[in-house]
C-alpha cells in the first residue's frame, strides 16, 4: 500500500481510532502489528514469511547474545545473524546483478549460471538494516535485547516506516514501547501537519518535476541544452521531494501513533560541504553506515591513506546498497571520491588555502554542483547515457525546447522553501498552531492538493531499494 | 477555531478568486433535441489549464470553438476530446484550421463542424451520425481515430460501451456550481471522488496482494486478430454505405513519440495495417497521417502532440499538429472531384 494511495490514510485512520479505543498497552501493541501485517501483506502475502523469519531469527540471536558470555560463541552468533540478513538481501538483491556481472569470468571456466526470476521483497534494504543493527548492538552490549517478540516485531515491521525508513535504531524505537502505541491529542496536529508537508513535497513537488524528469532522461539527446539542465536540477529536487516527502508521512504517521521517528533530512541542498550534505541527506542511512561499516572499518583513525580507502568502500557500500546496478555503485564511489578529497582539502591543506567553509555560498555551491554531477550518474541506466546527457546539457542549439509551466512552477517552490528555511522567517514553515498565518497555509497547502495534483501518482522513487 | 475558519475560508476565497487564471472551468453537457445528442452548453466558455492553457468558445449546437458558416460547403468531423481541441485556443482547433488552410487552398468554402466529445469512440459516433447527417447535409464525414481503440469500438455493442457519460446530461447541482463559479470546491470533489487518470470513481482496494500485473491485457490491445479487423471494417463500410460512401478515416497515430529515443514506429502499427487492408477491400476513404507527422519533425523540428505541461510526442494535438492534420484534409478533398 502506498502511501498515496487513498487507502493509507484510511488505514491509519483505522488504526489511530482503535489504539485511542484500546484500554490495555497489550492490546494498542497487538493492533499497531496486525495493520503492519496487513500493510505488507497489502503489496504481497508472499513475502510475510520473509520478513517473519528475519524477525525471529534476530530476536532468537538477540536473547541468547543477551544470555551467554563467551565471546566465541556470541561472534559465532553475530555472524549467523550478519549472515542470514546479508544473505537474504544479498540473495534477492544481488544475485541476478552479480551473475550478469561476472558471466564473462564464469563462462572462462566454462560455467554458465542461469539468471532468476527474483522479485525483491519491498522494504527488504531497510529492514535487514535495521534487524542487522539491533544484532550488533547487543552484541556491542550497547542495547539490552528485547524480552518481548511482540515489541520486537513492531519494531521490525511498524508500518510507517517499514518499506522505505527512517532505518530506526532498536535503541531509539524499543524504549518508547514502554508507553507507545498512544493517541495523545497534542502529537495529532504535528503528526497531521507532518504528514501534510509530506504530501506537498510528494505530490505537489516531487511528481510534477518527475514530468519532465523522466521524458528528458528517457532521451536526453533529443532536448535542447536548457532544457536537459532544467531536468538534472529537477531530478535533484524530485529525489529530495520524494524520499523527504515519504519520511516525512512516515514521521507523521508514526506521530499520530504516539512513536518519535528521527529526522531522516535536513534541506541538505544547503549543506556547505559534501560531509555536512551527508549529515542532512538520509541522516539514518548515513549514520548507520558510519556506525557499522566506516567507524568498523577503522574510520579515520588510521592515516590518510586508510580513511581515503574507508570513505571509498564505505560509499561504494552505501552506493550498492541502492540497488543493484553499475550506476548505484559509480554514484557510491563518485562520492566516496568527493568525501576523500574534501578531507584531503581540508586536513592537509594550508587552511587559508583551503577556502570554502561550511555554509559558505562559495562551499554550497560547490557540494552541490558536486551533488547534481552524482544524481546524473544515479539516475542514469549506463555510462553512454550519462555522456548524452551531459552532450545534451551543452548543446543550446539542437533540440526540444520543453519548460513545463507546473514542472518550473514545482523547481521554484522548492528553492523558495530552502531560502525561507535558511532565513530569518524559518518559523513560518513550522506552522505552529498559534501563529496566525498557519490556518491561510494550511488552507492554501490542502487546496493546492486538491487542485494540482498530477493526473499520475508515480510510485515513491526509493520504493524500487 | 474561529481564526481557523477564517484562515481556511480565506485562502480558499483567495483560490475562488484566482480561478480563471488557475482553474479548469466546470464542464456543463445538456440535451441537444435536433441532434438527438448531449453537447456542451451554447454559449458557455471553457478554460483549459492543465496540459494546455486555452479557453474554448462553445458555438452553437453546443459544438466546442464552432462559428457556423452557412453558406459554405460543410464537412464533419467526428471524434474525442482531440476533436473537441479544448487544449488549444479556437483559432488552433482542428475544424478552425481546415477552414483557414480551405480559404488557402480551395476554390469553395468549407465549413468544418467538430463533433468532438472526450472519451467517445467509433461507436457513439455511428450513433449521433444519422440526427447530424440530417442537419448538417455534409459533403463528408471524417472521423479523427487518434487512437485505433477509437476505431475498434465499433466492433463492440453498443449497450457494452463502457463510457456513457455522453449519454447523460449533466446533473443541476453542475450547472448550479458553474453558475456560482464554485470551479475549486467542484475540482477538489472530483479529484477526491474520481480517479484523475480515468475518470472514473476511485476504487478502494481492501484484499491483500499481489495484484495480477496488466502487461498481458497492454498486449493484447495492441494487437487484433484478423476476424476482428474484419468485423471493424464491416461495420464502417455499411455506415459509409449508408451515408453514400462520404466516410473518410483519418489515422492519426501517435508518433513520432518520444521512447529512449525518437519512436517513428508504434505498438499498432500492425493491428492498423490489418483494419486498413480490410477497410481499403471495402472502398473505404483512408488519410494516413504517419508520414505528414514524420515530415513534420523532419522539416520543422516539431511534434503534433504534447504541451508545456504534458510530455512532448503524447496527449492532445497541438496547433501544429491541427494544422497537419487539417492540410490533409483539404488535400483529400482538392483530389476528389467536386459533387
Amino acid at each position: 500500500m502506498s502511501f498515496t494511495q487513498l487507502e493509507y490514510p484510511l488505514l491509519v485512520l483505522m488504526v489511530v481510532g482503535l489504539v485511542a479505543s484500546a484500554r490495555s498497552l497489550l492490546a494498542r501493541k497487538w493492533i499497531v502489528l496486525t495493520a503492519s501485517l496487513y500493510f505488507y501483506a497489502y503489496w504481497d502475502y508472499r513475502f510475510l514469511a520473509l520478513i517473519l523469519a528475519s524477525t525471529g531469527v534476530d530476536w532468537t540471536i538477540g536473547m541468547a547474545l543477551g544470555a551467554i558470555e563467551r565471546p566465541q560463541l556470541r561472534r559465532t552468533l553475530l555472524a549467523v545473524s550478519v549472515l542470514v540478513n546479508l544473505g537474504t538481501l544479498g540473495f534477492f538483491k544481488y544475485y541476478n546483478f552479480f551473475i550478469e556481472s561476472a558471466t564473462t569470468w564464469f563462462e572462462r571456466w566454462g560455467w554458465h549460471p542461469g539468471m532468476l526470476a527474483i522479485v525483491l521483497p519491498i522494504g527488504i534494504s531497510f529492514y535487514t538494516f535495521q534487524t542487522m543493527s539491533y544484532s550488533i548492538d547487543v552484541y556491542r552490549r550497547v542495547l539490552k535485547p528485547s524480552r518481548s517478540l511482540l515489541d520486537f516485531a513492531i519494531y521490525v515491521m511498524f508500518f510507517p516506516q517499514l518499506v522505505a525508513g527512517p532505518i530506526v535504531r532498536a535503541a531509539e524505537f524499543l524504549p518508547q514501547l514502554e508507553s507507545s502505541p498512544q493517541v495523545q491529542r497534542c502529537a495529532i496536529y504535528d503528526g497531521l501537519v507532518q504528514i501534510l508537508r509530506g504530501f506537498l513535497k510528494k505530490i505537489l513537488i516531487a511528481d510534477h518535476l518527475a514530468m519532465m524528469v523522466d521524458p528528458v532522461f528517457a532521451a536526453p539527446q533529443l532536448f535542447a541544452g536548457p532544457t536537459v539542465a532544467i531536468a538534472l536540477l529537477a531530478y535533484a529536487g524530485q529525489i529530495f521531494g520524494d524520499f523527504s516527502g515519504y519520511s516525512d508521512i512516515a514521521i507523521g504517521s508514526a506521530r499520530l501513533l504516539g512513536f518519535e521517528l528521527p529526522e531522516n533530512f535536513r534541506h541538505p541542498y544547503l549543506a556547505g560541504s559534501l560531509s555536512d550534505f551527508w549529515r542532512r541527506w538520509h541522516i539514518t542511512l548515513s549514520t548507520w553506515l558510519r556506525d557499522y561499516v566506516y567507524i568498523p572499518l577503522g574510520g579515520n583513525r588510521l592515516g590518510s591513506a586508510r580513511t581515503f580507502v574507508n570513505l571509498l568502500l564505505t560509499m561504494f557500500l552505501g552506493g550498492l546498497w541502492h540497488g543493484a546496478a553499475w550506476n548505484f555503485v559509480v554514484w557510491g564511489a563518485w562520492h566516496g571520491l568527493g568525501l576523500s578529497l574534501e578531507r584531503w582539502w581540508r586536513r592537509d591543506l594550508p587552511r587559508a588555502a583551503s577556502g570554502a567553509t561550511h555554509g559558505s555560498i562559495i562551499g554550497t555551491t560547490v557540494t552541490f554542483a558536486f551533488v547534481l554531477v552524482g544524481w546524473s550518474l544515479f539516475r542514469t541506466s549506463s555510462l553512454e547515457h550519462c555522456v548524452a546527457l551531459w552532450s545534451s546539457m551543452f548543446d543550446w542549439q539542437q533540440g526540444i525546447h520543453w519548460y513545463p509551466p507546473y514542472a518550473i512552477s514545482a523547481l521554484l517552490l522548492l528553492v523558495a522553501e530552502h531560502a525561507l528555511w535558511r532565513s530569518r522567517y524559518q518559523h513560518f514553515l513550522d506552522l505552529r498552531p498559534e501563529h496566525p498565518l498557519t490556518p491561510w497555509l494550511v488552507g492554501f497547502a490542502v487546496a493546492a492538493l486538491a487542485l494540482w495534483s498530477p493526473s499520475q501518482s508515480r510510485p515513491f522513487v526509493y520504493f524500487q531499494f | 477555531m474561529i481564526k481557523w475558519l477564517i484562515g481556511l475560508f480565506g485562502s480558499w476565497t483567495i483560490l475562488w478568486l484566482a480561478g480563471p487564471w488557475l482553474l479548469n472551468s466546470i464542464l456543463v453537457r445538456v440535451e441537444n433535441q435536433s441532434l438527438n445528442a448531449i453537447t456542451f452548453r451554447q454559449g458557455d466558455v471553457i478554460r483549459w489549464r492543465t496540459e494546455g492553457w486555452a479557453t474554448t468558445h462553445v458555438g452553437p449546437a453546443g459544438l466546442a470553438g464552432w462559428q457556423p458558416n452557412n453558406s459554405a460547403v460543410r464537412v464533419l468531423v467526428w471524434g474525442d476530446s482531440q476533436v473537441e481541441g479544448v487544449c488549444v485556443n479556437d483559432n488552433e482547433k482542428l475544424g478552425h484550421q481546415v477552414v483557414t488552410i480551405a480559404g488557402q487552398q480551395l476554390s469553395r468554402q468549407i465549413d468544418c463542424v467538430p463533433f468532438g466529445r472526450s472519451g467517445t469512440d467509433a461507436a457513439d459516433w455511428a450513433d449521433w451520425m444519422p440526427a447530424a447527417d440530417a442537419k448538417f447535409q455534409p459533403e463528408m464525414h471524417f472521423w479523427l481515430i487518434a487512437e485505433l481503440a477509437d476505431l475498434l469500438g465499433i466492433a463492440n455493442e453498443t449497450d457494452h460501451r463502457a463510457n456513457d457519460r455522453w449519454h447523460q446530461a449533466s446533473p443541476p447541482i453542475v450547472a448550479a456550481a458553474k453558475q456560482f463559479g464554485a470551479e475549486a470546491a467542484y475540482q477538489s470533489l472530483r479529484s477526491l471522488l474520481l480517479d484523475p487518470s480515468s475518470g472514473q470513481p476511485r476504487r478502494i482496494r481492501l484484499g491483500i496482494g499481489p495484484v495480477a500485473n496488466q502487461t498481458s491485457l497492454l498486449r493484447e490491445l495492441h494487437t487484433v486478430a484478423p476476424e476482428r479487423a474484419t468485423i471493424v471494417a464491416n461495420r464502417v463500410a455499411e455506415i459509409n454505405q449508408q451515408i453514400g460512401g462520404r466516410l473518410t478515416i483519418v489515422y492519426a497515430c501517435g508518433v513520432p513519440r518520444i521512447d529512449s529515443q525518437l519512436r517513428r514506429d508504434h505498438p499498432d502499427d500492425d493491428a492498423w495495417q490489418s483494419v486498413r487492408l480490410a477497410l481499403k477491400s471495402h472502398q473505404v476513404n483512408i488519410i494516413d497521417m504517419t508520414d505528414d507527422f514524420l515530415a513534420l519533425w523532419n522539416e520543422e523540428s516539431k511534434l503534433p502532440r504534447g504541451f508545456h505541461n504534458g510530455i512532448p510526442s503524447y496527449g492532445h494535438f497541438n496547433a501544429d499538429g491541427n494544422r497537419v492534420i487539417a492540410t490533409a484534409m483539404i488535400r483529400f478533398l482538392k483530389a476528389r472531384p467536386q459533387p
